[in-house]
């Protein structure tokens, strides 16, 4: 790490780290070789923004105050000529998503976001973007010597970036999130709630009996059964919560606390309720299953319509394990015995035998 | 917005939305005594208007939920410079119990009410600030900490009430 002493021109090609840089960077030792000044609190940080020049400025999102967007832009004030990025968590992505496209005296906040963790280099790689449109990336691997490429070329490598980023968290069919993705996110949502005492709540469910809609219909009404379930499931969640299909007709949803709608009287009450499955998360639950019984699925049968049902089994940190392995284990569990009792049931972990929708 | 510096000097910095009645409040009682002051609208400028003052006894008035943002670290920054900061709590003691405390550590006022911020700018202007425990301080920058202990005293009483 070097002090803020140095020239102008030295200073130009600084970085400022803002926040605690060990969660979000997997090289975190590397940072300390690099051009770098860290500053764990926000306010120390705009002071050494005010006094000293950077080419681009950090953001840890996590344990960041709630009034991120006012510092941000008192950030972009004080180092007009820095590029801003957050350094979020999955689940921080709708709000740094929110940050960038939020425009304060004609500019945004923050010109872009990286989910974290990532090596530090690919921090530098996204600065070297922002600030000639040439991936750092790719240069670092051949194009040292190469002549600048055209900004078309550029825009197109950006594309194929995002595209392949797509690929890798999403699924092609219903467009949900994948199991890669949903694994990820979980297991850093859970990190996050065992610090700030918060709880989080996953659903497994699948739709019963999908083969034989397959043999029946075909497997193309089979894609459109699994599309409207993930649609329907989204509708019935709150914004924040993940939905994901993580196998053949396995659907994952995580269910969490989203900071920003959290008030002094709910902190109170979750911690009260601790022993038991989140309220939200039941409620959601048994609407979806609802809802989708009663689904019209546009089969070519008119049979089709109202037949629609799922098996699921609901576990909650930390009340049923403290590990994504150990919630995703449990509510299998659940799942299995739901399936084997019946079908068309969703138990919750530690209540078996107990349909979801019997419970007040 | 005035600017801090030799040329044109602030004696306050009012923190807050300017829509806010303590603002407006604030904003009227300087003006009444004819205190130059710099309004911010959040901490966060507080901070850069601050890094660019010299001055010290420079008043910095604002809400505690405000000022007590970042941890509560503009508080140390002022003390470092000798400014005097004073916060509203409006008795919100008993939930931000642990950051008062803090606060006053640093030398910062904690009024319950508006209208006791005139006592404390009365005091600065008189020449010679008073410290949170209302005891004359000497030396601001020479903080003794024993001298704090009866008000820490009183104030955690105070919180227990």
């Amino acid at each position: 790490m070097k002090s803020s002493d140095s020239s102008t021109d030295e200073n130009n090609q600084k970085i400022l780290l803002i926040g605690d840089i060990s969660k979000v960077f997997l090289d975190a030792g590397v940072v300390a070789e690099e051009r770098c000044e860290v500053c764990v609190n926000m306010l120390d940080a705009i002071e050494a923004a005010a006094k000293s020049s950077f080419s681009a400025i950090g953001v840890v999102m996590f344990g960041a105050s709630a009034r991120l967007s006012s510092a941000l832009k008192v950030l972009r004030e004080v180092s007009s000529g820095a590029k801003i990025i957050l350094l979020a968590q999955m689940y921080e992505e709708p709000v740094a998503i929110q940050l960038v496209g939020t425009v304060r005296n004609g500019t945004s906040v923050a010109d872009d976001y990286l989910i974290c963790p990532v090596h530090f280099s690919y921090l530098v790689s996204r600065i070297s973007y922002l600030e000639r449109g040439v991936p750092g990336a790719l240069r670092d691997v051949s194009i040292h010597a190469e002549p600048a490429r055209p900004a078309g070329v550029d825009r197109t490598i950006e594309m194929k970036i995002r595209e392949l980023e797509k690929l890798a968290t999403e699924d092609d069919l219903t467009g949900l999130k994948n199991r890669r993705y949903i694994w990820e996110f979980s297991r850093q949502i859970i990190e996050r709630a065992r610090k700030e005492n918060g709880r989080v709540t996953l659903l497994v469910f699948d739709i019963d009996n999908l083969k034989h809609y397959n043999d029946l219909y075909g497997h193309l009404a089979g894609d459109t059964i699994l599309k409207q379930a993930g649609v329907l499931m989204q509708w019935c969640c709150r914004k924040h919560d993940v939905v994901g299909r993580i196998g053949g007709d396995e659907f994952a949803v995580v269910f969490w606390d989203d900071p920003q709608l959290r008030t002094v009287g709910k902190d109170s009450e979750r911690r009260s309720t601790s022993a038991d499955h989140p309220p939200e998360a039941i409620f959601i639950t048994k609407r979806f299953k609802r809802e989708i019984e009663k689904t019209d699925l546009h089969l070519s049968d008119a049979q089709g319509e109202g037949v629609l049902t799922i098996s699921g089994g609901l576990a909650s940190f930390p009340r049923d394990g403290s590990t994504i392995e150990e919630l995703f284990r449990q509510a299998d569990r659940a799942l299995l015995e739901a399936k084997r009792s019946g079908k068309n049931r969703i138990y919750l972990v530690g209540r078996s035998q107990s349909d979801i929708s019997d419970i007040e | 917005m005035k600017e801090f510096g030799s040329n044109n000097p602030a004696n306050a910095i009012i923190v807050g939305d300017s829509a806010d009645e303590f603002v407006r409040y604030t904003t009227n009682l300087l003006g009444g005594y004819g205190i130059e002051f710099v309004h911010c609208e959040d901490v966060y400028s507080a901070v850069v208007k601050s890094a660019s003052g010299k001055r010290e006894n420079t008043l910095v008035v604002g809400r505690f939920e405000e000022l007590s943002r970042e941890q509560g670290r503009f508080f140390h920054k002022a003390s470092e410079r000798g400014f005097v900061c004073c916060c509203l709590a409006n008795g919100d003691f008993i939930r931000r119990r642990k950051q008062i405390l803090a606060a006053v550590r640093t030398g910062a006022f904690i009024v319950n009410e508006p209208s006791e911020v005139e006592s404390v700018v009365t005091d600065i202007l008189s020449g010679e600030p008073a410290c949170s425990s209302g005891k004359r301080k000497e030396k601001r920058s020479a903080l003794n900490r024993e001298e704090f202990l009866p008000t820490e005293a009183e104030l955690e009483a105070l919180l227990e009430v």
